[in-house]
């Protein structure tokens, strides 16, 4: 029995869920803060004149490391366009064509018909078999359940589980790795290299010359308020400053994304909080949280000891500010410290538990520590995307994230 | 153990001794001198830290005249505290400041102690200090320490109030300079010494106690102390270098005062060796100028001494030579005499003789007189041949070769005459010839028959004369005498010994030296109660060939 474009309220909270998906398995649950997107999921404005490059303030590397796998608001834009999944869903959670024209359920598997004229970067057509071997490297357990028919034809094994949320989840988009293993080859509208001028991090190009601008990612300054007084047409910060700095310039429309990320405080104990005290506390775009973002089912160990410190990993400001604030407000009692821990520390401590209290930051699409028992959320993060009007009106991806040069 | 060695040996502590006193004094001296400028350089030290302390609280306190003109200066700040909006700016007030002005630690307090902004601790806003302010406004010269505490930490802080007026509002302003170790590092008036947070029972350690103030738990105000410490290491590497250069110089001084002592040792030794030398090459005869010398030294009487002891040695010993020939002419006297009467005895047995024939007729006496007429002449000619020696005196005899058994014969006939006495001769044929002076050769056997015969018990017995040839020619005279012990025997051979009452002890004294002179040796078989048997032996074969060649010569 199939059905297309099934209910969108239903695919809202896929779509949700499978951002905080876990690895091992998959519930559904409420996102840490309600998302408030245009309900045509496009920016509206004047149209401008066309541009042919686009220059864009990153708030984190976009890096071919990561990709496609976004992990800060420049890869959501960047990624978003470069990489599809055989479906996606828009800002209101409605599933959307991918990679696939089509696709059905039936009562043991779901199929998905690709595109005819999907292809590669590199020209080369998108088979049935390339989505399967590239599940095979990027999610094993998706892969198994897999097979295909000819060449455009991919059946999913439900085995009692929806495999619908790993199909959406960005490190199930299709790719296939590089030859010089730079930028993982995808199927999107752009392709990615790394600007050989050393001009910026990233290089994002349409795959048909001429038909979209071309957009390049480069770093700023520490603070984001100098990014937009200086050339930039898209500046993408979390900084609650600059947002409201640049809410005062008129040349710039601000877009947040959605909350992709989270703050946790894992402890031995509950601790009452006070979440929008916690909002104050910190300078970036945040709200008081409503769930860990992990399944409350998962089975998970808590195996916290060691000092009376609460550790965060080095070089989180906003993680900093919530160990400072937790402390300073007496909420983890008299004598505690913060801690901030290098990446090998904190991978350690994960492992380990060997903290006796720890921040812990999850980032949508991120698979759940499976070593600490369930914490206290804190607060929800986002970016935001100021953009130049001129670039108005732009259409917005499921997480909120600006299809830059696409305004269909 | 020489002479030299036990010079060295005493001179070497008489040097080392006083130097090894010495060089304990000067290291006490050394040390105890050290060790003040140690204590005194503590002192200074502990001002210097001290004029350090107030210097940064001075420095302090000016950073906190500019925190505070730039927050009443700041329009912003003023409109967030009087509306208690703004909270944003006023949380990062105190950072942004705190950072600006090179502060390590900066809060604004509201009402009640609240904390206000927190330039250390940002989140750390509401947070309650009800008495910092009012321990730092009661605190002398407004110098307090403060332990503070961030997120991350706990330090301790130089800290200073200062108040931010808003209107109607006091905001105290707290702000402290950190006392960390690179402060402690600058504080520090040289490498050498050591500045930190201790206490008095830190050894070596001079302390400068300060009031102290726990933010978190500001109940009472209490004292740190800030403890200045010396490297012992300059200290010690003086003290190693005076050491080692007292040990080289204990060492140096051992060596010149071996050298020395060996170089006084033989120069005191050698005069003394110089004498030694001269004492053993001393002629006894001729002392004189042996110990002859121009010293005046003590080593210079000594040489007189024994000059003078050589002199009297010399002098005694021409006294005991003078004694020793006087003995000499004694003895040459007893022999002279005993040599006269070994001449006399025979003539006077003839007379003897010849008085008992007169008695029986002149037939008699004419017969008796021609038989011992040979014998008188023969005493006479030996006394004349004994004269003819002693006017000689130390002129030998001269050897020729002598009829052994006519000898025998002779001294036979000499002997006869009493009848109590038996005389058996016993000669060798041929008849041995020995090398030897004739006057000589009668003495020997003379001196031995006449000893023979005078041993004879209550005047009786036999005395045999017997000569032998061959290989050893020897004349034995054998007595049935008393015989001798061994120890008569000695005084007999050592002279000036005899059983008889007229005997001059001499008899066989001389018989062994004449036979010594005659190159042969005088053997005694003795025993008492078993007589006495005396064998001369000769060396025959001299004698022979010389005889031979006497022949020869004939």
């Amino acid at each position: 029995m199939l059905k297309k474009n099934k209910g969108q309220s239903v695919l809202a909270a896929l779509v949700v869920a499978g951002i905080f998906a876990c690895g091992r398995a998959v519930t559904r649950v409420s996102p840490p803060a309600p998302n408030h997107f245009p309900a045509n999921c496009m920016a509206a404005g004047t149209p401008g004149a066309p541009r042919d490059s686009i220059r864009v303030v990153e708030d984190g590397p976009v890096s071919s490391q990561d990709a496609p796998v976004p992990r800060s608001g420049a890869e959501r834009i960047a990624f978003g366009l470069a990489y599809e999944t055989l479906v996606k869903v828009d800002c209101q959670g409605n599933l959307m064509p991918g990679l696939a024209a089509s696709w059905r359920q039936g009562t043991d598997a779901v199929e998905f018909v690709l595109r005819k004229d999907a292809h590669f970067w590199d020209g080369a057509p998108v088979l049935a078999a390339d989505v399967k071997a590239s599940w095979r490297l990027a999610d094993s357990a998706l892969a198994e359940r897999t097979s295909t028919e000819g060449d455009t034809l991919v059946r999913i094994a439900t085995n009692g589980l929806d495999p619908l949320p790993s199909v959406l989840a960005p490190a199930a988009a299709i790719t296939k790795p590089a030859p010089d293993h730079g930028w993982p080859i995808g199927t999107g509208s752009r392709w990615l290299t790394t600007p050989t001028s050393g001009a910026g991090d990233a290089l994002l190009q349409p795959t048909t010359p001429g038909t979209a601008p071309r957009v390049t990612f480069g770093p700023g300054t520490d603070d984001a308020r100098d990014a937009l007084e200086s050339h930039a047409d898209v500046v993408i910060t979390r900084d609650r400053a600059a947002l409201a700095f640049a809410a005062t310039r008129p040349r710039f429309a601000i877009l947040p994304m959605a909350w992709t990320e989270e703050y946790v405080l894992i402890a031995p104990d509950p601790v009452a909080v006070d979440r929008n005290d916690l909002v104050a506390a910190v300078r970036v775009d945040a709200t008081a949280a409503e769930h860990d973002g992990c399944p409350a089912t998962e089975s998970r160990q808590t195996k916290l000891s060691g000092p009376h410190r609460v550790a965060y990993r080095r070089g989180d400001p906003t993680a900093e500010a919530l160990a400072a604030r937790l402390i300073g407000s007496g909420a983890l009692g008299h004598g505690v410290f913060a801690v901030p821990l290098s990446p090998v520390e904190w991978d350690r401590a994960v492992s380990l538990g060997s903290e006796w209290a720890v921040i812990a930051h999850r980032t949508a699409g991120a698979p759940c520590s499976s070593s600490w028992g369930p914490g206290t959320p804190l607060i929800a993060v986002r970016s935001s995307v100021v953009l130049d009007r001129s670039l108005l009106p732009v259409r917005l991806g499921g997480d909120g994230a600006p299809r830059l040069g696409d305004a269909r | 153990m020489t002479f030299r060695t036990r010079l060295a040996a005493a001179f070497l502590p008489a040097v080392l001794i006083p130097l090894v006193v010495f060089g304990w004094g000067v290291r006490r001296a050394v040390s105890s001198r050290l060790e003040a400028l140690f204590d005194a350089r503590a002192d200074a030290a502990i001002e210097h830290v001290r004029a350090r302390v107030a210097g940064t609280s001075a420095d302090l306190a000016r950073r906190l005249t500019g925190v505070r003109r730039a927050a009443g200066a700041d329009l912003h700040l003023r409109a967030a505290l009087a509306a208690d909006s703004g909270a944003d700016y006023v949380r990062d007030f105190a950072g942004t400041a705190m950072r600006a002005s090179g502060l390590a630690s900066l809060q604004i307090l509201g009402a009640g102690g609240t904390v206000v902004s927190s330039g250390h601790f940002r989140n750390a806003y509401g947070w309650a200090e009800p008495r910092l302010a009012a321990y730092l406004a009661a605190s002398p010269e407004s110098l307090v320490l403060i332990r503070v505490r961030s997120a991350e930490s706990t330090f301790v802080t130089l800290a200073r109030l200062d108040s931010l007026r808003v209107g109607d509002r006091v905001y105290p302003i707290v702000g402290g300079i950190s006392l960390d170790s690179e402060w402690m590092a600058r504080s520090a008036p040289d490498p050498d010494v050591t500045v930190a947070f201790g206490d008095s029972a830190r050894a070596g350690a001079h302390i400068l106690p300060l009031p102290f103030l726990t933010s978190e738990d500001a109940d009472s105000l209490g004292t740190v102390s800030l403890a200045v410490t010396q490297s012992p290491q300059p200290l010690a590497a003086i003290s190693g270098s005076v050491d080692r250069w007292l040990l080289a110089g204990l060492v140096a001084a051992a060596l010149t005062g071996l050298a020395l002592a060996l170089w006084l040792a033989v120069r005191l030794s050698r005069p003394l060796a110089d004498l030694t030398a001269r004492a053993e090459a001393l002629d006894p005869g001729h002392p004189e100028g042996a110990f002859d010398t121009v010293r005046t030294d003590e080593i210079g009487k000594l040489a007189v001494v024994l000059s003078t002891m050589t002199g009297r040695l010399r002098d005694g010993a021409e006294v005991a030579r003078r004694a020793e020939r006087r003995a000499a002419l004694g003895d040459l006297a007893r022999q002279v005499n005993h040599d006269i009467r070994n001449g006399l005895t025979p003539i006077r047995n003839v007379f003897r003789h010849w008085t008992d024939a007169a008695s029986e007729g002149p037939t008699e006496l004419a017969r008796v007189f021609a038989e011992r007429r040979g014998t008188v002449e023969s005493s006479v000619a030996y006394l004349h041949a004994l004269a003819g020696e002693y006017a000689r005196l130390a002129v030998p005899g001269v050897a020729e070769p002598c009829d052994l058994n006519a000898a025998v014969q002779g001294a036979a006939q000499r002997l006869a005459g009493d009848e109590a006495v038996t005389i058996r001769v016993e000669l060798a044929e041929p008849a041995p010839v020995v090398r030897a002076d004739p006057l000589a050769l009668r003495r020997v056997i003379d001196n031995l028959a006449s000893n023979a015969r005078e041993a004879l018990r209550n005047g009786r017995g036999t005395v045999t004369l017997r000569t032998r040839g061959g290989d050893h020619v020897c004349l034995q005279v054998i007595d049935t005498g008393a015989g001798m012990s061994p120890a008569d025997l000695e005084r007999a051979l050592a002279g000036f010994h005899s059983t008889k009452p007229a005997g001059s002890g001499l008899g066989l004294t001389i018989v062994r030296r004449l036979v010594g002179d005659a190159g042969g040796a005088l053997r005694v078989d003795t025993a008492p109660g078993a007589g006495s048997s005396f064998t001369v032996e000769f060396p025959r074969i001299e004698c022979v060939r010389a005889a031979g060649e006497k022949e020869g010569d004939r």
